[in-house]
């Protein structure tokens, strides 16, 4: 075996390790959601946003609190309401005195961190969600004309009630589409919620210990570019993000019956980066189309903007990404 | 990265070998199902029709059905892709082999590649080629099984008696054609060898009767072979046509009529007469003029050729039916007053002198009477001598010798009439010989019998009373009375199948008495009447009311 691939060995097995690590770390406080952790561990290893949507009380909070502590990152949360202004985010330069001169000094806001827990983001004003615009897409913040860059690495993990909608601003498209992946956070079963109670009801709470650093963070996410996707199921990739368009001929009726907007080419990115992961968290060294596949839902469903009908008729994104992976499985299989 | 991980290839490489045994395995059990189908249709095809289905489309079709498969199989055959693809399918290895196939294609190796290679050899150590198993299409299988035994059984079904019937009727006429061919060179053999013996092959041209022959092949239709020896009638007749002498020897016969009654030309209008035109010329010959004799006796034979002359003249004129009888007649006419004229010049003249001047005029007689035998131009010449003879009076031994030289020439065009008469007698007997041939053709197929024969009131023109109506018989009594009479209807009867006006005249007004039975008559006279008023030639009128009157005939059967 050559040093080459010798090392893509160890680097692989350092993803799997540190991924496997953090994971069993926040297992430890969060009970059950194992799909959920592991897509929000997939994005942060990929560098990407996430948006968690559930009912309050489901542990979106404690979740992302939980791996700022697993993965010893500078850890902000801002609860977004109506009255939160721009500046209350990114930050503002204020007038200090400084060696008997008066003068602006910029004041770093919570942004500035390496995981920011965006709390009901939908409670602010899109003026104030957009500030988050060039802070997720760049990683930079520009006040007054000067831009600070970021730390690294940088997570904006968003949490949204989907019931309570009055006085919420629904997020704009170029803001949703930012987002690696948009995650439900489902209702824990019997088991999982007795657990639940048995871990918090004591006089204890489970100890998180700091299982990786932010540089694992982003040796991870320099690993996952190593892993190779063959040409056929690229094309597979491309077919299933197209498809989500209603204007492409291949598309199903369902798709050109209720989509105005298919997912954009960020999302076959978001996809082809969160497969790789899946793929070498699967211990294997290429990108499958099943791992497409699992990935294609949380990657798409916040990307696709459903037309008129749709929204009238109740059909969900999931439905429709799942109608396009049906038909093209089949077409695959056939 | 090839050698190392060869044993990948090596093991996509048995599993393709497998799926395209499979596959052939597959399409031939489908193809053989549609084998199955398509001898079903093609023994019902059979059956429907009454005939026996004929073994040889079984090998056939099964034959196809293997090319057809070999043809498929190597259209669909899989290829390395295909198995790359079915091996992760079918062994769960979720595109391990395929990504592994692309990267190798794209000659990507080292690092991570080689780990992936790495893992597909792992993951395909697991599993062994031989889980990949051909799945039997059972229902496909019974289903090809059912349809060949179903076609096999179509098999065993004869042939329908009507059908057996007209094959052994296909067969007999077949060897029916053959024998008439052979027949029919037989004959032309023996015309061949008699045109030989009397010297008239330039006229029966037997290589173009043999040629015609020739063409006759041996059919098991019977419309074929009718229609094939119709041909060769018809061009038989043609050549008749072209011998055709019957206007000439009507003049010479009523001209023979009018020589009886001359005691000096008795003998010659008795041949000319019986058509004897051989012995004719001898008894012309006889008429030369003896330059030994006395004058007088010169003389008198120039009188007597003067009165022949003028009744054969006065024959000539009346006949006005044909053009030579006119030219005859005219040339007669001048011979007659060039023999006066020479008479009257010998009269008046000194016996010495005399019959030189009746000889020439005599000739001219004479060589006017060649003339009229075909040579006009002769005959013109003839002229300009004898009307020379009157004024020169050139010497009395070459009158004698002009006229003796028209005679032979006379002779000579008798010789040839006499030959053409036998060279068409020769190909009448061909033709005889050949609807002997379709008589019985026709006869055998059942169409007709040869009592109908009887509707033609014996005139020859009845001979075609319906297809294959005709006797050989009653034929034959027309065939041989046909080289004397030159009657044209007995001809177009003898052929016997109808397409004639004259047949189917004679046929409707037919009095003789059949005894076939009375629905096998009527089919036949139907079978008459409907060629009939498909002809062309025949005016719609005449069509119509043949037609209604078969209708009224039906009718009236009708109502009893």
């Amino acid at each position: 075996m050559t040093n080459r691939t010798d090392s893509a060995k160890k680097a692989v097995e350092h993803f799997r390790t540190t991924f496997s690590l953090i994971k069993h770390e926040v297992s430890k406080f969060i009970v059950g959601q194992e799909d959920i952790i592991e897509d929000v561990l997939n994005a942060v290893a990929c560098g990407g946003h996430v948006l968690l949507e559930g009912v309050p009380g489901l542990g979106k909070t404690a979740l992302v609190q939980t791996i700022s502590k697993a993965l010893h990152l500078k850890f902000k949360r801002i609860q977004f309401t109506p009255d939160l202004l721009p500046a209350d985010i990114v930050g503002s330069n204020i007038l200090v005195q400084k060696d008997n001169e008066k003068a602006f000094q910029f004041e770093p806001g919570p942004v500035f961190c390496n995981i920011l827990l965006a709390d009901e983001i939908n409670r602010a004003t899109p003026k104030t969600q957009s500030a988050l615009l060039e802070t997720m897409q760049e990683k930079n913040v520009t006040v007054s004309g000067i831009t600070h860059t970021l730390d690294k690495p940088f997570f904006v993990l968003a949490t949204q009630n989907p019931i309570e909608q009055d006085g919420t601003y629904p997020l704009p498209e170029a803001q949703l589409d930012r987002f690696f992946f948009k995650l439900h956070v489902e209702m824990p079963s019997h088991k999982e919620f007795s657990e639940i109670l048995k871990r918090t009801g004591g006089t204890t709470e489970p100890q998180i210990e700091v299982v990786a650093t932010g540089d694992d963070i982003i040796r991870m996410g320099h690993i996952v570019r190593y892993i190779p996707i063959d040409k056929a199921i690229l094309n597979y990739l491309v077919h299933i993000v197209r498809m989500t368009h209603p204007s492409v001929a291949q598309a199903p009726d369902s798709v050109k019956k209720y989509v105005r907007h298919g997912a954009s080419p960020r999302a076959a990115q978001t996809i082809l980066a969160a497969a790789r992961v899946r793929a070498m968290l699967a211990g294997r060294y290429h990108v499958a189309a099943e791992d497409i596949d699992s990935v294609a839902v949380p990657a798409m469903r916040h990307r696709l903007i459903l037309s008129f009908e749709g929204q009238a008729e109740g059909v969900t994104a999931d439905e429709l990404i799942r109608n396009v992976l049906s038909s093209k499985s089949k077409a695959k299989s056939a | 990265m090839a050698e190392r991980f060869g044993n990948i290839d090596k093991f996509v490489k048995q599993v393709r070998e497998r799926l395209n045994r499979y596959l052939w395995l597959d399409i031939l059990v489908k193809c053989m199902c549609a084998a199955g189908v398509v001898l079903i249709i093609v023994g019902l095809s059979y059956i429907l029709r009454g005939y026996h289905v004929p073994l040889f489309w079984y090998p056939a079709v099964l034959f196809l059905a293997v090319i057809v498969t070999s043809g498929l199989w190597l259209f669909f055959r899989r290829s390395f892709d295909d198995a790359a693809i079915h091996t992760d399918k079918h062994f769960k290895l979720k595109d391990t082999v395929c990504s592994y196939k692309g990267f190798s294609n794209a000659h990507k190796q080292g690092g991570i590649y080689d780990l992936q290679a790495g893992h597909t050899k792992t993951e395909l150590e697991k599993v062994s080629v031989t889980d990949v198993r051909y799945i039997w299409p059972v229902r496909a299988t019974g289903v090809c099984i059912v349809l060949m035994f179903s076609s096999a059984l179509l098999t065993l079904k004869a042939d329908s008696p009507k059908i057996a019937q007209r094959r052994q009727t296909a067969e007999q006429i077949l060897l029916d054609t053959e024998q008439i061919n052979e027949q029919i060179k037989d004959t032309l053999e023996q015309i061949k060898e008699q045109a030989k013996a009397d010297d008239i092959e330039k006229l029966v041209a037997p290589d173009k009767l043999q040629a015609m022959v020739d063409e006759l092949k041996k059919t098991p239709d019977l419309k074929d072979a009718m229609r094939q020896y119709a041909r060769l009638e018809k061009k038989l007749n043609n050549v008749l046509s072209k011998l055709q002498q019957r206007k000439d020897e009507q003049l010479y016969e009523k001209m023979g009529k009018v020589l009886q009654k001359h005691d000096r030309a008795k003998a010659l209008g008795n041949r000319l007469t019986k058509k004897q035109y051989k012995e004719a010329a001898i008894e012309l010959q006889k008429f030369k003029i003896d330059k030994k004799a006395p004058i007088e006796n010169q003389r008198k034979q120039l009188e007597q050729l003067k009165s022949i002359s003028e009744r054969m003249a006065n024959e000539a004129r009346q006949n006005k039916s044909s053009s030579n009888a006119a030219k005859l007649a005219k040339s007669l006419d001048k011979a007659v007053s060039n023999l006066g004229k020479a008479l009257n010049s010998s009269g008046n003249s000194s016996g010495s002198q005399n019959p030189k001047s009746s000889q020439q005029s005599s000739q001219s007689s004479s060589s006017q009477s060649s003339s009229s035998q075909g040579s006009s131009s002769q005959g013109s010449s003839s002229q300009g001598s004898s009307s020379q003879g009157s004024d020169s009076q050139g010497s009395g031994s070459e009158g004698s010798e002009g006229i003796n030289e028209s005679l032979s020439q006379m002779a000579e065009n008798l010789n040839n009439l006499d030959a053409k008469g036998k060279a068409q007698s020769a190909i009448q007997e061909l033709c005889k010989s050949l609807s002997q041939c379709q008589g019985k053709l026709s006869g055998k197929s059942g169409n007709g019998d040869g009592n109908a024969n009887g509707a033609g009131g014996g005139d020859g023109s009845g001979q075609g009373a319906g297809i294959g109506s005709g006797s050989s018989s009653n034929t034959n009594a027309n065939i041989n009375n046909s080289p004397t009479t030159g009657d044209k209807s007995v001809l177009k009867g003898i052929k016997g199948q109808g397409p004639s006006v004259n047949t189917t005249e004679a046929a409707s007004d037919g009095s003789g008495s059949s005894s076939g039975s009375k629905a096998r008559l009527i089919k036949q006279y139907k079978h008459q009447a409907e060629s009939f008023i498909r002809r062309e030639d025949v005016s719609e009128a005449i069509k119509s009311g043949v037609k209604e009157y078969f209708e009224n005939i039906h009718r009236i059967e009708e109502g009893n």
